[in-house]
This record gives C-alpha cells, sequence and structure tokens, in this order.
C-alpha cells in the first residue's frame, strides 16, 4: 500500500486500518533504521513501539505539508537520537564510555549474524557523531537520497554530503587499522 | 543488515500495535464527549471567569472608595481639632435663632470667661465687643 493510499484510507474514517497499514509498511525499514543506533534488539523494540505510539497519537495532527515517509522517519530518527541524549545523561559516564557500550552490545549480541569485518564496520559507526551515524546509515545501508534525508533531519543537502564524506573517513580509517 | 530478528517479530509487533490503537481509540472515544457539551462547558468556564475578574474590579473600586471616605473623615477630625470651636464673636448670637443674645444672656463675666479660655488675645478684641 503507497503512502496516498494510507492517507486516503485515514481520511475516509478507518484510522485503525490506515494505522496498520503503516505499520506494515514501515515496521521493517524503520526497525533497521533504528537499530543502527541502539545497537541492541531490545532497544530497538522499545524505541519502534515508542515511534509508532508517537505516529498513532500524532496522526490526527498530520497536515500532509510533508510527505507521510518523511514524517514518519522524522519521528523515529528523533525517537533514537533522544535515545542517546538520556543514555549519556542517564549513565553520567563521558561519550567514550557510552561508544565501549556499545562495542559490547555488538560483540555480545546474539542477533548478530555477520563477519568480523561487518562487527567492525559497525563499531565503527558507533564512534561517529550522531548527525554522521544518521547520514550514514541512511545513504550507505538504505540509498536514500540528500534530499530526503534533509527532509528528515532538517540540515541542508550540502552540510550532509560533508557529513556523510567526514563519516566515510572516519570509518576507512578505523577499517584499516584493523585489516 | 547481519543481524538476525526474533522469529515472528513483526507479526507480533504488528499484532501489539493494532492492539494498542483499537484499545486507545475505544479510550478515546469513552472519553470524547459530545460538542454541546464541551461548549457547554466552555460556556460555563467563561462566565466562572467573567464573574471572578468583574467581583474583583468591583471589590478593588469599593475598598478603594471606603478607604477614600474614611481617610476624608480622618482628616476632617484631625483639622476640627486644629480649628477653634467658635469665633470671638459667635458666643454673641444665638445657635438656634441666630439672633444677637448679648443682650439677654450672656454676662459681661461669661464673656471675659469665654476669652480666657479660648485664649484670645486682647490685641484681637474691638472696643465694640467688650464695651
Amino acid at each position: 500500500m503507497t503512502d496516498r493510499e494510507i492517507m486516503r484510507l485515514y481520511r475516509s474514517g478507518d484510522r485503525e486500518q490506515a494505522f496498520r497499514a503503516i505499520v506494515k509498511c514501515y515496521s521493517e525499514r524503520l526497525y533497521w533504521h533504528i537499530r543502527r543506533f541502539t545497537c541492541s534488539h531490545e532497544d530497538t523494540d522499545d524505541l519502534l513501539q515508542d515511534t509508532f505510539a508517537k505516529i498513532w497519537a500524532a496522526l490526527p495532527s498530520f497536515r500532509e505539508d510533508a510527505q507521510l515517509f518523511t514524517w514518519i522517519y522524522r519521528i523515529a530518527t528523533n525517537e533514537a537520537l533522544n535515545f542517546l541524549r538520556r543514555k549519556k545523561l542517564r549513565e553520567a559516564v563521558s561519550f567514550e564510555d557510552i561508544r565501549g557500550d556499545m562495542e559490547r552490545k555488538i560483540d555480545s549480541d546474539p542477533y548478530f549474524s555477520g563477519d568480523e569485518l561487518q562487527r567492525q564496520l559497525f563499531k565503527a559507526m558507533g564512534k561517529l557523531p550522531p548527525k554522521q551515524r544518521l547520514v550514514f546509515g541512511l545513504r550507505y545501508f538504505e540509498e536514500m537520497p540528500y534530499e530526503e534525508i534533509s527532509k528528515i533531519s532538517g540540515s541542508s543537502t550540502g552540510s550532509l554530503k560533508a557529513s556523510y564524506h567526514h563519516a566515510y573517513n572516519k570509518i576507512k580509517a578505523e577499517l584499516e587499522k584493523l585489516f | 543488515m547481519p543481524f538476525k530478528i526474533p522469529e515472528g517479530y513483526f507479526s507480533s509487533l504488528e499484532d501489539r500495535m493494532a492492539r494498542m490503537a483499537s484499545e486507545n481509540a475505544v479510550r478515546n472515544a469513552t472519553v470524547r464527549r459530545p460538542l454541546y457539551f464541551r461548549i457547554v462547558q466552555a460556556a460555563a468556564a467563561a462566565a466562572m471567569l467573567s464573574a471572578v475578574v468583574l467581583g474583583s474590579i468591583t471589590l478593588a473600586r469599593d475598598v478603594s472608595d471606603a478607604r477614600m471616605a474614611r481617610q476624608m473623615a480622618d482628616d476632617s477630625f484631625f483639622y476640627m481639632e486644629l480649628m477653634p470651636a467658635t469665633g470671638t464673636a459667635d458666643i454673641l448670637y444665638d445657635s438656634d435663632s441666630y439672633g444677637y443674645v448679648a443682650d439677654t444672656g450672656l454676662s459681661d463675666e461669661d464673656i471675659i470667661d469665654y476669652l480666657i479660655y479660648s485664649g484670645t488675645p486682647v490685641e484681637l478684641l474691638n472696643e465694640s465687643d467688650y464695651e
């Protein structure tokens, strides 16, 4: 079902059915989008539920100024970034320790199924600042156009290109140390 | 992505989210009141607010008027103490008929007692008053 069909369904009054369609269409994409930030299935599950709860609550106020896709991704991205901020505050530790925590999560993740190179790639991504991690994940894994990422993040395409370039170089440098 | 997902995760997520939406929809339907009820509520709240505002303004004005009246009364008492009860010649007139009573009721002794009592200096007295 396309975004337009979902919104038509919503406007016709069948809100629950429209919401179910959103969950069906977006749950897998949002899951991977959030998981790139959390590095853990449990945290991703929590954030994904929160994201859908917010989407359900905010759907009546969605004015269709933006595309449904952009709007949904923006909510999910905000949830993921807030998760990182809360984690930083809660643990009251430096960013280094959070990165160490993320590396440990990747090492001990029972759901990780990649090879060593992929493990190191995710560890290197965990060291990136949130904005660079966002743009690198959406561009590298989802091949999303900069224009779309710009609508989600609210940053200009020029700034996003620069962020991607920095992220790419940092990850390359990290991997070159190991391989 | 090099991660596995628990078996049946997405279908379970869809079920959980559908359940959440249904529960919220039911809750919203029970909580949501008819439009006329909300209009009456808003009108009642507006009336209550107007009463409070107007009451506050009126009360403030009454308090201000009462304070002003009390101030004026206090001032008049204050000035009354500074003013002599009567002038030196008033004693010669009857307060009821405003007629001249010097010849009818008051003796020279009464007049002298009054002048002493009121502390009137001799320089202020006209000869005609005591001749």
